[in-house]
């Protein structure tokens, strides 16, 4: 019969290819194709594609999601974690439920939402008439959708955390004689700020990628509101298979390497850092004068 | 510095932890704030530590040598707070804990690196971890990083010490070796102190006066002699130390407990109260059963003799069990058996009526 050495090696290997399997299939693969689609035409045309205006404009309305979002996101994500997991009050959980709603709602329909609140006919049109802003299909727009949908991203990574890690030490240093802000800059930043990387990542790598809400809201006008993931699908649905590929293959390097910066904060997160060697209890002796 | 609290109350919603506390703690004195969970005792040091704010009162008052402080920050009172579970920073190292509430200090009045240097090394050397500065708290034993918590709550120069269980996360052994330590350490800086334990032994080891308390309200205050040999309430007597508990009634001027009666309560008490009597195992007399000796007829049903003192568990022929605790000396001259007959009776037996006591 078979020992049962003999099967956890089994069911290891049988793990190992299922794993090996699926990187190939979902990330090596894809990842040939695109490079191979890209490069189908030719440098060239690889070159043509990824230095045309049009990818130019969305390349640059991308960054401009991304480094507009994040600061607000983190920002956000800061101070509704500091208030969900340090503070009693009221309408807490109707916070946490509101942090959690861009996860529930569907991209597309967080877009069509804010249509409905932003658009001409919409709840504040006319005001944003008055003040002649014109927010729908326009920059501010795949801003506010990227913002929207990102929301979540770095409040929920340290939600948990915080939560852990609890109030004490935080009430240490208020005893301690630290102000508000120097409990923050000194305590509470330190202990999250591998999260809070992490987080970051997690809302980059979404910024770039969103495309339901941002195009609804947007109305993915070419070469005015388009945004990568956008201009990707309008090149495809033009048979531009190659200028799609070339594109995509921009999107991928970008979403690569906020995977390996993810990879590697998580880590750091996980191993904390630091070498756990707990000491033997000694008895002290008396007190030194 | 003395710490008095006037008429303090605390509220977690509908659970009031505290109702209506006042105490005052002398200047110099170690004083024990003792009680089960739950019966509010750390709400208390927390208020006075300003972490927690207690319910507005017009006369609600937590004052230090006479001044109330009852609205400055927690930072401004002077107080060295030590958590129950440390609260280091995890992300700093012993040296960096310890001079943490020092480099919080405003501009004008932070010491220089030098005399914070000085100053951190001389609470390392006292409390005996000279050469672990540049440990992480993590690489500490928990004695050792309660001893951390100590010297960073010293490290303030503190006129009060707060300790919330200081020992409650520790094993027996080392919980036993830091208590005596603490206690010479505090004769020797001779600071208020005021800590919170849920260990008698600990309150009646450490403590010039212990402060009984019990669901929100104190019990009694007294040196640990007052509060041990005379308690003035049921829980205090069942808190500190074992008992055994009788139920009865007062009839004709005696309380009456199964086979024990207590004379003395006549015209002090109205017929038919219900009356508890509680004895310490230790306070109960077994002799032999003959002639010359008075007491109530019981049997042995268990004798345990591992220990400081020896265990029997005594059956009257009425009535409910009694522990008896005896020397070993006179365990050897009695020589009970099990199943044997004997003679008992009852030394500084203590009555709790409704509202009478003696």
């Amino acid at each position: 019969m078979f020992s049962s050495d003999y099967i956890s090696r089994l069911s290891r290997l049988i793990f190992q290819v299922i794993t090996l399997a699926f990187v190939s299939l979902f990330l090596i693969l894809p990842l040939c194709v695109i490079i191979s689609e890209s490069f189908g035409g030719g440098l060239k045309a690889y070159l043509n594609a990824i230095s045309h205006p049009d990818t130019l404009l969305a390349l640059g309305l991308t960054f401009l999601a991304v480094i507009v979002t994040l600061p607000l996101n983190v920002l956000f994500g800061i101070v509704a974690a500091w208030a969900l997991t340090k503070y009693e009050f009221r309408g807490k959980s109707l916070l946490s439920a509101l942090i959690d709603l861009p996860f529930a709602v569907p991209p597309v329909i967080a877009g069509f939402i804010l249509i409905l609140y932003l658009g001409k006919h919409g709840v504040f049109g006319s005001l944003l008439e008055k003040f002649d802003l014109n927010i729908i299909f326009s920059t501010p727009a795949i801003v506010i959708a990227t913002l929207f949908v990102t929301i979540p991203f770095v409040a929920r990574e340290l939600i948990p955390l915080m939560q852990e890690q609890g109030t004490e030490e935080e009430q240490a240093a208020v005893s301690l004689g630290a102000s508000t802000l120097q409990t923050f800059f000194y305590v509470t930043l330190p202990n999250i700020k591998w999260a809070l990387l992490y987080g970051i990542i997690l809302t980059v790598a979404r910024s770039m990628g969103e495309f339901g809400a941002v195009s609804v809201l947007s109305g993915h006008i070419r070469g005015k509101t388009v945004t990568l993931p956008l201009h990707i699908e309008i090149l495809y649905n033009e048979y531009n298979f190659t200028a799609a590929f070339a594109v995509s293959s921009l999107l991928m390097l970008l979403a690569l390497l906020t995977l390996i910066a993810k990879e590697f904060f998580f880590w750091k997160l996980n191993s904390g850092g630091s070498v756990h060697q707990v000491q033997e209890d000694t008895v002290p002796g008396d007190p030194a004068s | 510095m003395s710490i008095e609290v006037q008429h303090i109350s605390k509220c977690f919603g509908a659970f009031q932890a505290l109702h209506d506390v006042s105490l005052r703690v002398e200047e110099g004195e170690l004083m024990a704030l003792l009680g089960p969970s739950g019966s509010g005792k750390t709400s208390l040091l927390r208020i006075i530590a300003g972490l927690d704010s207690p319910e507005a009162h017009p006369d609600a008052k937590v004052m230090m040598n006479n001044e109330n402080m009852i609205h400055t920050r927690a930072g401004n009172r002077k107080v060295g707070f030590v958590f129950q579970h440390y609260a280091l920073f995890r992300h700093m190292t012993v040296f960096d804990n310890i001079a943490f509430g020092m480099r919080m200090r405003p501009k004008k009045e932070r010491p220089s690196k030098k005399e914070m240097k000085d100053r951190v090394e001389q609470l390392l050397n006292l409390i005996q971890l000279e050469n672990m500065g540049n440990r992480y708290p993590m690489q500490l034993s928990g004695g050792q990083r309660q001893r951390v918590a100590l010297a960073r709550a010293l490290a303030i120069e503190p006129k009060v010490l707060l300790l919330d269980e200081p020992f409650g996360a520790l094993d027996a052994r080392v919980r036993e070796d830091l208590r005596k330590w603490l206690r010479r350490l505090h004769k020797e800086i001779q600071i208020t102190s005021l800590f919170v334990t849920h260990d008698q032994e600990e309150a009646l080891e450490l403590a010039d006066r212990i402060v009984v308390m019990n669901e929100g309200r104190i019990e009694q205050i007294g040196t640990p002699d007052e509060v041990f040999h005379q308690p003035r309430t049921e829980f205090v007597m069942q808190f500190l130390g074992s008992v055994n508990l009788f139920h009865g009634r007062i009839e004709r001027g005696e309380a009456v407990f199964g086979p024990w009666k207590v004379p003395g309560l006549l015209g002090k008490c109205p017929e038919g109260t219900a009356a508890r009597l509680f004895v310490r195992p230790y306070d109960i007399t077994v002799q032999p059963d003959q002639q010359e000796y008075e007491g109530t007829i019981a049997f042995i049903r268990r004798i345990q003799s591992a220990g400081p003192h020896v265990k029997m568990e005594l059956e009257p022929e009425s009535g409910e069990r009694v522990i008896v605790e005896i020397s070993h000396e006179r365990h050897a001259t009695l020589k009970p058996r099990v199943g044997e007959k004997v003679l008992v009776s009852l030394r500084n037996a203590r009555v709790f009526t409704e509202d009478y006591t003696i």
